[in-house]
């Protein structure tokens, strides 16, 4: 039952930035790192090559498609598995839980560019705070920006392609600002390193958007409609946000991998990636094999702290689903209540025609007029309703399964240290077996073993304790950035509700002086 | 008026309604205020003072001040049922007398099967949520109900207020035996046969009015008013049907907005971090919006639904009184060429000259009343669009401002947390 157990490796060539960090860590867990989305995407969907259509005129785009992003059957944070690589362990299960995706239908109407640019709203803003941290010499500063989504090529093999652009001061890049050219599987690419190398000693690694066999298909089919651009956009607006998160860690900042990421002009494809690739049914094999194993692994909690968080999270989690679901509803109604407005719009525009009292007639189409502003408000409201407020919940609805993911490698690891420990009671027995009778050839192989296995258990002992530590810190640094983030977005959500009522006051304070000229 | 519904909900209700006084006024306001002309003068005055909701009808209590000789009293009240509302409607509509008035449009049937099922579900979901849910929900269902119950009382009376505004309908004897006859009228409601005979009869009367409509109009009055009214009719039903699904999503919003303050109190009470504080106001910030959004759902409800609504109803009647006049003047058209046949073969002469005269002396009464009744609902409508096309403008700025300011109260609360 017990998987194939390889000694972890932990410092995987990396020691000096890992040790570095772990005390100069809190200086970057008070920073919020202003990350701003970048500047230089006023269109979000701006899709070069695709017409645009959907911000037509006419009545809404009502065909309510399934957007399914439902994970797909193998899904799983994805990695490169050279299959024959013996430092990497292939059990990677602290994936995002597929249970997230929105099944209602979610059809986004496409933001509408002529009137005004709505990108997903800049959720990370630079505040007071940040700002005065920045004067005070603190120079924990980058930004990233995910833009200009471009198809490249043709058919079924045809992709996106996104433009990543750097802004830092920070040393350890050779210049100030950078951009490359990269597609969805380059992400997933980057996530399945970072995960393989730092989850399981404790690091709480963002999660990759999902996958999507349904949207993606429809886009490199060619579908131009208002669902494929809406679905780019709700894409790229994920793979902004989830760039920003991994370089706010400061560890995983540090790594290479990620810096490779940001800066070079090539980067090598990512492969094993598809769901369908011989990796991809491994996956799911490991996955498989690894809910048994969580089910049967019982801990001796001696840390009370451990088994409270645990909990805590799992309640998080179950509230945050609720409230998640209920966002999601809010969204849809608010797309129907915009579609109705506009339908009604038109229908008093007619009856203003057919009222034969001058003033009147006059007065309804004012009033169909101030309906068709007041749709285009809902629409606004909720587009904000859903990239500030309901993708901050399934984005940390993920980030919970990959926190829950760390405590379970932590069990692991116990589970590990527990093993050697009972290998090395059962090779002293062997021995103590073997003096009694008396062969002498075999003593020295026993005393040999024995000598493996007590430093396998030190070993043991010295990871639990470290991957314990690291969690610790990880959920605090998580726990605070969660409250930063939350706060940060909810009062952003909550302007846009203001905005929307400032504006409605207008329109109806234009339209009074109409009603009441009706003589 | 006073409105009470009885044990299925129970008096704690009334309390449950949304604060702010202006709640009930409002609304009794709005709906007779639909017809701004009614003067209730000393002569007659009727209200409906009272209501009570039973399994599956509705006891208005119609209460009449009359100083006219005609009642026995000067004060009194009695009991009807939306039956009997309508056997009074029908009683106009088929009185010839009356053929050249625009009947006032009978009041729709009292329906609470929807709210009444929606109450039963949430009784039956009772244990798959908090008890501050159910609480909430109940709450929200109740007021439901109760403005339901508001409206037919409401559209009941203007019925009522309608008929005794008018100058010829007020006279009317079943209107007085209506008002004043305190036992059960005993006005069964149609039996299958008799609504099967109804729907021929309307069937015919639409296959009639296509071909009445066909003959041109001498008179340019009555000729444009049956071009405005048959698109007019057909662009209010529209508009009324769209504004009603408007309305209803913007309920189902404010349905959403109690689920999330719902869901984020119970995050604010299980957190752990600092957050709670901020997750637990914006919890009180959803519940208190909410409120308002509801409320502008329903004042929408109100003063555009409804009126749309009512208008709807009103341009049918007017409809129909150009179809009864269409329909004597055919008749007229008939008996002309029957007088001249007859008197081509020199037969029955005198009986066509008869059947003539009172075909034409129908034909110009009708003609007469029509055409001030036509008048009169332009007025009409014109002044209730107006009123309530106010009173909307009003009502979305009082709840934008109320929403605005509760945002900026909870925002300028949080940023000085945070």
């Amino acid at each position: 039952m017990a998987a194939e157990r390889e000694p972890p490796p932990l410092r995987d060539g990396k020691p000096t930035d890992f040790e570095e960090l772990e005390d100069g860590e809190d200086l970057f867990t008070s920073t919020v790192s202003t990350l701003e989305s970048s500047p230089s995407s006023p269109e979000p969907a701006s899709l070069p090559a695709e017409d645009i259509s959907a911000n037509s005129n006419g009545p809404k785009a009502t065909e309510v498609v399934l957007d399914d992003d439902r994970e797909d059957l193998f899904a799983e944070a994805t990695e490169e598995v050279s299959l024959d690589s013996p430092e990497r362990e292939p059990i990677l299960s602290s994936e995002p839980s597929p249970a997230v995706t929105p099944v209602t239908p979610t059809t986004l109407i496409a933001p509408r560019i002529e009137s005004k640019s709505m990108s997903a709203p800049v959720i990370f803003d630079r505040s007071r705070e940040e700002i005065e941290e920045e004067a005070n010499g603190d120079i924990f500063d980058i930004e990233i920006g995910v833009s200009d989504p471009e198809k490249v090529g043709d058919g079924m093999n045809a992709y996106m392609a996104y433009r990543v652009t750097t802004k830092t001061s920070l040393s350890m890049f050779s210049k100030s600002e950078f951009s490359v050219k990269r597609r969805f599987s380059d992400f997933l690419g980057l996530h399945s390193k970072l995960a393989s190398k730092y989850l399981h000693v404790g690091y709480i690694v963002p999660p990759a958007p999902e996958k999507s066999i349904v949207g993606m298909t429809k886009v490199k089919v060619g579908k131009e409609d208002s669902s494929s651009t809406e679905f780019v956009e709700k894409r790229r607006a994920a793979l902004e946000r989830y760039l920003q998160r991994t370089v706010k860690h400061p560890t995983l900042l540090q790594d290479p991998d990620l810096r490779q990421f940001l800066e070079s002009s090539e980067l090598p494809r990512a492969v094993n990636t598809q769901a369908l690739s011989g990796a991809g049914i491994l996956r799911m094999v490991n996955k498989a094999a690894d809910a048994v194993n969580k089910m049967t692994i019982k801990m001796n909690e001696s840390d009370a702290w451990f088994e409270e968080k645990q909990q805590q999270f799992e309640n998080l989690d179950q509230q945050l689903r609720k409230l998640h679901a209920s966002v999601e509803a809010l969204v849809c109604h608010r797309k129907e209540l915009s579609a109705n407005t506009a339908a009604f719009a038109k229908s008093a525009a007619m009856l203003g025609n057919s009222e034969d009292h001058t003033a009147l007639s006059r007065a309804l189409s004012q009033l169909a007029e101030v309906e068709e502003k007041i749709d285009q408000l809902h629409q606004e409201q909720a587009f904000a309703d859903f990239y500030m407020f309901s993708e901050l919940l399934s984005d940390y609805i993920r980030l919970i399964a990959a926190v829950k993911g760390v405590f379970d490698h932590r069990m692991k690891c116990w589970q590990k240290w527990e093993d050697a420990q009972i290998t090395l009671l059962k090779k002293r027995e062997a021995e103590a077996k073997i003096m009694v009778a008396n062969k002498p050839d075999k003593i020295q192989q026993a005393k040999n073993e024995i000598r493996e296995w007590e430093a396998k258990v030190q070993q043991g002992e010295r990871d639990f304790e470290q991957i314990s530590k690291t969690i610790r810190k990880e959920v605090g640094r998580f726990e605070k950035e969660r409250v930063k983030d939350f706060k940060t977005v909810i009062i952003k959500y909550l302007e846009s509700l203001v905005q929307t009522q400032q504006q409605l006051i207008k329109y109806w304070e234009a339209f009074l002086p109409e009603a009441k000229a009706i003589a | 008026t006073r409105a009470c519904a009885g044990p299925l909900l129970g008096a704690a209700m009334m309390e449950g309604l949304d604060d702010g006084p202006d709640f009930l006024s409002e609304e009794d306001r709005g709906l007779k205020a639909i017809n701004v002309d009614l003067q209730s003068d000393a002569a007659l005055q009727v209200d409906i003072s009272d209501a009570l909701s039973e399994r599956d009808k509705v006891k208005f209590t119609v209460h009449t001040k009359s100083s006219l000789p005609n009642f026995k009293q000067n004060e009194f009240s009695v009991v009807r049922q939306h039956e009997e509302f309508i056997w009074l409607h029908d009683s106009f509509v088929e009185n010839e007398d009356y053929a050249g008035y625009i009947i006032p449009p009978a009041p729709p049937r009292p329906d609470f099967d929807a709210s009444r099922e929606k109450l039963q579900k949430l009784g039956e979901g009772e244990g798959s949520m908090t008890k501050e849910e159910f609480t909430k929900m109940k709450q929200e269902l109740e007021a439901e109900y109760l403005a339901i119950f508001k409206k037919t009382v409401a559209m009941h009376e203007v019925f009522l207020c309608r008929v005794a505004a008018h100058p010829i309908l007020r006279k009317d004897l079943n209107f007085h035996v209506f008002l004043e006859y305190n036992q059960d009228l005993s006005v069964r409601g149609k039996n299958k046969k008799e609504k099967l005979e109804d729907f021929f009869k309307n069937m015919v009367k639409s296959a009639d009015g296509v071909i009445v409509s066909g003959v041109k109009d001498v008179d340019d009055f009555f000729e444009h008013e049956r071009t405005f009214l048959l698109e007019y009719h057909n662009r209010v039903k529209d508009a009324s049907a769209k504004s009603d699904r408007m309305t209803r999503s913007h309920k189902s919003a404010a349905d959403d907005y109690n689920r999330i303050g719902s869901s984020l109190y119970a995050l604010g009470t299980q957190d752990s971090t600092d957050i709670c504080k901020f997750f637990l106001k914006v919890s009180e910030l959803f519940d208190k919006t909410r409120k308002i959004e509801a409320r502008v759902s329903a004042d929408e409800d109100l003063k555009l639904s409804d009126l749309l609504k009512y208008y709807l109803r009103e341009s049918q009647a007017a409809k129909d009184l150009l179809y009864r006049r269409s329909r004597s003047l055919v008749d007229y058209e008939n008996a002309n060429k029957a007088l001249d046949k007859a008197r081509a073969k020199n037969k029955d002469v005198l009986q066509a000259e008869t059947s003539q005269q009172l075909c034409c002396q129908k034909f110009e009464k009708i003609s007469e009343s029509a055409k001030q009744e036509l008048i009169d609902f332009k007025t009409r409508r014109v002044a209730a669009f107006r009123k309530n096309l106010v009173e909307l403008a009003e009502l979305e700025l009082k709840h934008a401002k109320g929403n605005l300011q509760l945002l900026q109260n909870c925002l300028a609360v949080l940023n000085g947390d945070t």
